[in-house]
């Protein structure tokens, strides 16, 4: 096929995919939100074991984070349609167990998606490791203070676009989170603030950094277009590394949604074949 | 408005200090009262609890990580 037959066969591939309603986003985004919520009062009623609450918050944590990347790229509506207030709610509510502002993640993330791998221009670039275990060590060293905590590079980022406005919404989200957690800590909750916002939150981050931008994009040098991240086959499965062994298909068609890719990936593969993509381990 | 970013600005930078207290202190404590600890080196819990929390997020404070390794 010639550039500009490829070029039209994958438009109108990717097409296909993008009309449908992804009801699965607000239900898995409010959804999730609730059952974080509801873990507060069935573990201070002593209804759930807090053995049992703390790998679930863990788990809404980690949840909590592509509801609002979907809403992110207007995936529920886009600006001007009818179900825009909802496309917003999902995109607030569901990293509330984050405590991530919805407005930073869209900004930087729009920025991630110009310059992916860019050493200065990408901010999610600081996930850049040698290997799976340095990945995970350095998602906490990098949200150390010394670099500016977890938002690191994301302020910088946000003044180079000129809308370090926005920052606000990260004082306000973290003076909320820590005065949550000293309140809950002075009235005799410390270990159930820490084992269901505090240490989730953290191992929930690290988690999100591990397989959402580091796993797709390492060794994240390559800044083409079909290149810039790799399809890979995940030992843990799809579901479980957050759907990101397709995650080449959402650079290139943001508009497909997470739940449809793995689809979109099988009809686009002659293409992506031809296009030179980076295919790790048999996603057949 | 000015006061309110003044007053922001200083709270988050002085962020490490107060989790270490306001957070760990009674972390700690109440840690130390599940496994049934009283008076651990002759001071109560929470005494011991701020002590150590303080300290660690002081010294986070200074070195810019509460894990030792710096980026």
């Amino acid at each position: 096929m010639t550039e500009a037959e490829l070029r039209k066969r994958e438009r109108m591939i990717a097409r296909k995919y993008a009309d449908r309603f992804p009801w699965e986003v607000p239900v898995w985004g409010l959804g999730n939100l609730l059952i974080w919520l509801s873990l507060w009062p069935l573990v201070f009623l002593n209804i759930l074991p807090l053995w049992i609450a703390f790998p679930i918050a863990c788990v809404n944590v980690m949840a909590c984070f592509l509801p609002a990347h979907e809403a992110v790229h207007g995936m529920i509506a886009r600006p001007g349609q009818k179900l825009r207030w909802l496309n917003e709610l999902v995109g607030h509510l569901s990293l509330l167990p984050m405590a991530m502002p919805y407005r930073i993640q869209k900004l930087t993330h729009f920025e991630h998606h110009k310059h992916v791998n860019h050493p200065e221009h990408d901010p999610d670039i600081t996930t850049q490791s040698r290997g799976p275990w340095h990945a995970i060590w350095q998602s906490f060293v990098q949200r150390q203070r010394g670099k500016g905590g977890v938002l690191r590079g994301y302020g910088y980022i946000l003044e180079k676009i000129g809308r370090s406005d926005v920052l606000v919404d990260g004082a306000l989200y973290q003076l909320t989170f820590f005065a949550a957690l000293f309140a809950l800590a002075w009235n005799g909750y410390a270990i159930e603030a820490a084992l269901l916002w505090w240490a989730p939150r953290h191992i929930g981050i690290a988690y999100i950094q591990f397989f959402f931008s580091w796993a797709p994009h390492h060794p994240a040098v390559k800044r083409g277009r079909y290149d810039n991240a790799k399809f890979f086959k995940s030992r843990v499965g799809n579901i479980a590394s957050m759907g990101m062994q397709y995650h080449l298909i959402h650079h290139l068609h943001p508009f497909i949604p997470l739940t449809d890719t793995p689809k979109a990936f099988r009809e686009l593969r002659p293409i992506l074949e031809a296009r030179g993509c980076r295919f790790e381990g048999d996603l057949s | 408005m000015p006061i309110v970013e003044f007053f922001v600005r200083k709270t988050l930078h002085f962020m490490p200090i107060l989790f270490g207290f306001l957070f760990f202190g009674p972390l700690f404590a109440q840690i130390m009262d599940g496994l049934g600890w009283k008076e651990p080196l002759g001071l109560s819990t929470l005494t011991l609890g701020l002590i150590v929390g303080g300290t660690w997020g002081i010294l986070a404070f200074f070195r810019g990580s509460w894990i030792w390794a710096r980026p």
